[in-house]
């Protein structure tokens, strides 16, 4: 049986210790993504004009609408690739396209990169 | 999560951002500084306005805020009786601080805003209990709000295609300083109960 005191102490040890045990976690976390940003450099380049690299950043939760226009894609150009009917077009996200579609998300993700990246190297050389 | 949310922002532009700007700063949580951070990109990658983020995210803010604090103050003590706080309200504990907050209140409501943004709400909820001047707290938050509108769509807008690394960095610095906050008051508490 604890007394007083030592029932205190137990109180202010369980309030105390979960905090700094998360104060420890997101200090981990923290350090992990400043360790993160230092090795890939991404915040010291120059990314101000998307170029042929940054298609590699394509994500499901990303809209055709959004794609055509950091990528500068004429609209019919990923809606013929695709032959999307969908009267969304383009304010339809990747992945609604893809449920809606039942159709696999990381093989769509990655005919979708390739189609932008072969558009950008066409348009490149001409 | 936060992809259903970036989602919702690509298609429904300045409204999904006012949307969750206003609901963020009125009580729930919502990733409000990742919505502004990555709104600051999509204007840099000129999918957005840069000028209109600003403006809706500053009006989403101040507006969600402003019908907080009158809603803590007009309802508050009765929600809080309702879910069966009432307790909370009377005890001495919540009395010393809401003398505390009273005291520091200038500070508590202008760093929540930008600072330790998770402070937001609770700051919000603790103003409209201590029923504080409506126009200190209004005129104090809205410049807060501007700030933080400010320093993230333009964090956002400066980093570009890197604002996801920034927003887990911005994240978890402001979960540790809050943390950090915590532990400072509850020592503070502590050494003086003992003095």
């Amino acid at each position: 049986m604890l007394n007083p005191s030592q029932n205190k102490t137990l109180r202010e040890l369980i309030i105390i210790l979960p905090i700094v045990g998360l104060s420890i976690i997101f200090l981990v976390l923290l350090v992990k993504d400043v360790q993160t940003v230092h090795r890939t450099g991404v915040l010291r380049r120059n990314i101000r004009t998307v170029t042929i690299l940054d298609v590699g950043n394509i994500q499901s939760w990303m809209t055709f609408h959004y794609i055509n226009t950091i990528f500068n894609i004429p609209e019919v150009y990923l809606k013929d690739f695709y032959q999307i009917a969908d009267s969304r077009y383009p304010n339809l996200t990747i992945k609604r396209y893809v449920k809606d579609n039942k159709l696999n998300e990381l093989e769509v993700l990655a005919t979708l990169k390739q189609s932008v990246r072969d558009y950008l190297t066409k348009n490149k050389s001409n | 999560m936060l992809q259903a949310f970036l989602s919702f922002l690509l298609l429904y532009k300045y409204s999904a951002l006012f949307l969750i700007t206003f609901f963020a700063s009125f009580a729930f949580p919502l990733p409000s500084s990742a919505a502004l951070l990555a709104a600051g990109a999509f204007a840099a990658q000129g999918y957005l306005d840069p000028f209109y983020v600003v403006l809706v995210g500053f009006i989403g803010c101040i507006l969600g805020d402003t019908v907080g604090f009158f809603v803590t103050v007009k309802w508050g003590t009765w929600l809080f009786d309702r879910i069966g706080l009432k307790k909370v309200l009377q005890s001495k504990r919540f009395q010393a601080l809401e003398r505390y907050f009273l005291k520091h209140s200038f500070s508590a409501i202008f760093y929540s805003r930008f600072f330790i943004t998770n402070l937001g709400v609770p700051v919000n909820i603790l103003a409209g209990l201590s029923k504080i001047s409506y126009k200190k707290f209004l005129f104090v938050g809205y410049v807060g709000e501007l700030i933080y509108v400010l320093l993230y769509a333009g964090l956002g807008y400066s980093v570009d295609g890197a604002w996801q690394y920034l927003s887990s960095i911005l994240q978890n610095a402001v979960a540790l300083l809050l943390l950090i906050v915590l532990i400072a008051l509850l020592m503070k508490f502590y050494f003086s109960r003992r003095r």
